[in-house]
């Protein structure tokens, strides 16, 4: 039998378990159209993915609870296309397409909820993992659009936009509540899951609480959704080290790495008190007609159990009051109306704050200003920001063909930090950096799509952005989708994103090692890409490429003499200060690959789904040479089998992520001997999830999931570049096995 | 339709889609053929508020991108609401095959062009799903991101709509 033989055959096969029951003449194709998902966040109107000016996948309620998913970043991980995230044991690095820039909290991607931007604007930060602090159940479906978003959005959606859409009254019942355990197996020094010491596992539950309800309000019709819940989580307890670092350069005598080191000079053990996730979050949606307003509270406490390059810089071994707390409130109210039969407008205000702390307490007299033997030192960042979003749409023909869209986003905002560092029993503090600023910002978009005929689409537009922090900035996009008569769909596209510099990166100094910079650019991205979808019944396949350039990509560089000169006479640095850092416009990434994706169902029982990303990715040397991006994975994906069993049994999901190899994060500048890699990645989820029997009102999920690979692509600990006696790193570990179980009571 | 990436509350069934799938599900109907008479008329009732008309605007041109509905030639007219009874007596004087409600019709006035037409041999569909509970036959709904046909059995079966199995099995049955 022939290759096309064969592919023929299975064709058949698939498709004529689809087309067990006979159907009338024209109707053979509803159930692939019923397939067929709608997005809203490309084009800020409701459209058919495959036309959509991006690549765009739809992750389902229903998807997230069969195979096992419990946060955006597994959503991501096992369920999307093109996009990645890295867990380095506290908030993710999120990458797509084979770039990832570790240590950025998320600020390249740009996080939406029901259309409202959640990225704090101090940092540009969004968590990803449980962090996200968006209460589980309310999710209707997650929409991962992947590629530069900023023609619609502004700053921050370089790799992509995620916009994650809450259910509605009557898809969430009058009354939920929920429980979810889960319990992660103790691992031993080398990684690997063990029995022995259970008590050296770890746990986790998030319990919640939430109703819905419609009515009538001013003769419109109404309806408001809210759930609250919490999570807390702890462990595994993870060994670590032993590092022998040497001696303090303060002290010259061995550093002091807290009371629980194993040793003076020495740091590592068991961690069995510093790695915790806390976070409470609530959130409440109100519609009444045209009108809606919603909320989200939330905060989020973490430790991380290792020090590293990102966030936890110095530290005591395993101090529990070591960590982070990020706090929200954000506010979003919107009115829309339909002036006439072609013309809409709306408008949206919207609000947040948002702080974040970091407490860190060392031992060590040369993690601490001059003249502390110890110290707790004190991170602190803050945003507060006001805008109004004022939105046309012009339908010229009132039939959908010619839409025009035109917003004006405008955005008041006062960011601030500070780093303070005190004794280790907080009495005589010293501030180190302090700024308070309050900008402005304003966006003004345009967007014209075009649909003269059914089999082609058009989109192209623009958004101009002036940002008190870099100047102007003007993100394009131009987007063509042709469907072809055998239901097949071309797709070219073209954009540009930007990210603005943080305030971070623009206004914080600490008078020793770091100065703020006179000015920095905002970060661009200019891609293009092609693909081809085809649809055959119940199944679907899409291929397709992408080239991309970042350009001017923030990195912390070393301070020039002038510079240095220059802090020292503004009374930024002390005088005679050296070995001084600050944030530039230093780098340019190169990356292309291609993207494989293919889903369906057999019989209405079997469902797959395979998403493949294969790039290459290069940082740019200033001598000419280039380099792989660290941590980011160059081939990533993930496959999932489901069977529904039907009538009162469960249903049996299984789904894998897989990434490769891929270079530690400190790999190219670290000293080490040889390159370090990362081993290749598999996570296996495995859930079973079913209404409880005799109580149609109990569903049940319960689930497996396996990490293969027992170390990440993180370097931890204080031994972050390599020596003669340290020639490799040591890498992070990882949570290789849980198991959960969630009970889900819903009514009616 | 404009919806600012909003919450599913907000964002509906594309029109094109509402038309393939409303020429498709037709076929399902195993008294269409005979409704029809050869070409299926298909009454698009507005109610002359601006959402609306710009409903008609783009269902009207969605549908006259779709070859067939039902299997069968169709054509599509705009029928301005003045009330159930004058909707029922224009519907029993043209036999359209199909009664569409677009968006922007109070449910009173639904409830009351229902009761107009029952035992009247129409297939009634709508873009709105509350209104299916209130009495129109087929709906078309939007859940996680991918439409839904919500089916009025009763009503259906009042309006000599005859949905097979195999449209049930596709579709959320709702039971008011």
């Amino acid at each position: 039998m022939t290759p096309l033989m064969t592919l023929s055959l299975i064709g058949r096969l698939l498709t004529a378990a689809d087309d067990a029951a006979p159907a009338p003449a024209g109707g053979e194709d509803l159930e692939a159209l019923l397939q067929q998902t709608v997005v809203t966040g490309a084009t800020k109107s409701a459209e058919v993915s495959s036309v959509a000016p991006a690549t765009v996948t739809v992750i389902t309620a229903e998807s997230l609870n069969q195979y096992g998913i419990h946060s955006l970043d597994e959503a991501l991980n096992f369920l999307s296309l093109g996009m990645v995230t890295q867990n380095p044991l506290h908030s993710v690095d999120i990458g797509a397409r084979g770039v990832l820039l570790t240590g950025d909290f998320g600020n390249h991607v740009l996080l939406l909820l029901n259309g409202q931007t959640l990225n704090e604007q101090w940092d540009g930060t969004a968590y990803f993992e449980r962090g996200a602090a968006i209460p589980w159940e309310l999710v209707d479906h997650i929409e991962v659009i992947v590629g530069p978003g900023s023609v619609l959005y502004g700053s921050n959606a370089m790799f992509g936009v995620i916009n994650v859409v809450t259910k509605r009254a009557r898809d969430y019942g009058k009354v939920l509540a929920t429980v979810d355990m889960q319990g992660s197996a103790p691992v031993d020094a080398d990684g690997n899951v063990t029995l022995r010491n259970l008590g050296n596992g770890g746990g986790s539950v998030r319990a919640a609480l939430g109703g819905a309800t419609t009515f009538s309000l001013l003769g419109q019709e109404a309806e408001v959704i809210a759930q609250l819940e919490y999570f807390t989580g702890s462990g595994p307890k993870f060994t670590f080290g032993p590092q022998t670092y040497g001696d303090d350069a303060v002290t010259q005598a061995p550093k002091n790495f807290g009371p629980k080191s194993i040793a003076p000079g020495v740091w590592g053990g068991l961690a069995e008190q510093s790695y915790a996730t806390q976070v409470p979050a609530g959130h409440v949606r109100l519609v009444v007609g045209d009108f809606s307003a919603e909320v989200r509270a939330a905060s989020y406490w973490r430790t991380t159990p290792y020090i590293n390059q990102f966030n936890v810089f110095a530290g005591d071994f395993d101090d529990p009051n070591t960590g982070e707390l990020d706090r929200f409130i954000n506010l979003d109210v919107r009115y829309r109306r339909r002036v006439t039969s072609w013309l809409g407008l709306s408008a949206e205000l919207y609000g947040g704050l948002y702080d974040y702390r970091q407490d860190l307490y060392t031992s060590a007299a040369e993690d601490c200003a001059e003249g502390q033997d110890g110290c707790y030192r004190v991170a602190r960042g803050f945003s507060k920001w006001l805008g109004l979003q004022l939105q046309g749409t012009a339908d010229w023909a009132s039939d959908g063909r010619w839409v025009t869209l035109l917003g004006v986003d405008g955005r008041l905002r006062n960011v601030g930090g500070s780093f303070d560092s005190a004794n280790s029993d907080g009495t005589q503090p010293i501030q180190l950096s302090a700024y308070d600023r309050v900008e402005q910002v304003l966006g003004v978009y345009l967007q014209q799509e075009l649909k003269p005929w059914r089999w082609l689409s058009a989109n192209i537009g623009g958004r101009l952005d002036v940002d008190s922090r870099f100047g102007a900035k003007l993100s394009p996009r131009a987007a063509i989708a042709a469907t072809a008569p055998w239901s097949g769909t071309f797709k070219v596209s073209y954009a540009e994103a930007f990210r603005a510099p943080t305030a971070y990166e623009l206004y914080y100094s600490d008078g020793a090692n770091q100065i703020s910079p006179a000015g920095l650019k905002p970060e661009t991205v200019r891609s293009g890409e092609l693909s081809y979808e085809q649809r055959v019944g119940l199944h679907r396949v899409m291929i397709g490429g992408f080239i991309s350039r970042w350009e001017q990509m923030v990195l912390l560089d070393d301070a020039t003499q002038e510079e240095i000169d220059a802090a020292v006479a503004a009374g930024q640095l002390r005088d005679g200060a050296s070995d001084i850092s600050r944030y530039r416009n230093v780098s340019t990434i190169i990356n292309y690959g291609g993207n494989l994706a293919a889903e369906g169902s057999i019989a209405n029982r079997l469902r797959y789904g395979l998403n493949v990303t294969l790039a290459r990715s290069q940082r740019l040397q200033a001598d000419g040479t280039s380099l792989p991006l660290t941590v980011a994975p160059q081939l990533f994906g993930n496959a999932r089998l489901a069977y529904d069993f039907g009538s009162d049994l469960p249903t049996l999901a299984a789904v894998v992520f897989f990434a490769g190899p891929r270079p530690v994060d400190r790999a190219f500048d670290g000293g080490w001997a040889g390159v370090p890699y990362a081993p290749p990645q598999v996570d296996l989820k495995v859930t079973l999830s079913g209404a409880v029997p005799k109580a149609s009102f109990l569903s049940y999920r319960l689930g497996v999931t396996y990490a293969f690979g027992a170390r990440s692509a993180y370097v931890a600990g204080p031994l972050q570049a390599g020596s003669d006696d340290y020639p490799t790193p040591q890498l992070a570990p990882v949570d290789r096995l849980q198991i959960g179980l969630q009970l889900v009571a819903r009514w009616p | 339709m404009c919806a600012f990436a909003a919450g599913a509350d907000e964002a509906t069934v594309p029109a094109q889609l509402q038309a393939s799938l409303l020429a498709r599900a037709a076929s399902y109907d195993r008294n269409f053929g005979k409704r029809a008479e050869g070409k299926a008329k298909i009454f698009i009732v507005t109610s002359g508020t601006p959402a609306s008309a710009q409903f008609f605007g783009q269902l009207r041109q969605a549908l006259a991108q779709e070859n067939a509905v039902g299997g069968l030639p169709h054509e599509e007219v705009e029928v301005p609401f003045t009330g159930a009874a004058a909707l029922a007596a224009k519907v029993k004087a043209e036999r359209p095959a199909v009664v569409f409600v677009a968006v922007g019709l109070p449910e009173t006035d639904v409830k009351a062009a229902v009761a107009a037409l029952s035992g009247v041999d129409v297939l009634t569909a709508t873009a709105n799903p509350a209104h299916v509970a209130a009495g129109i036959s087929l709906g078309f709904d939007l859940v996680s991101g991918k439409p839904r046909l919500l089916v009025n059995l009763k009503q259906a079966q009042k309006q000599s709509v005859a949905f097979g199995a195999d449209l049930l099995r596709l579709a959320q049955v709702v039971d008011p």
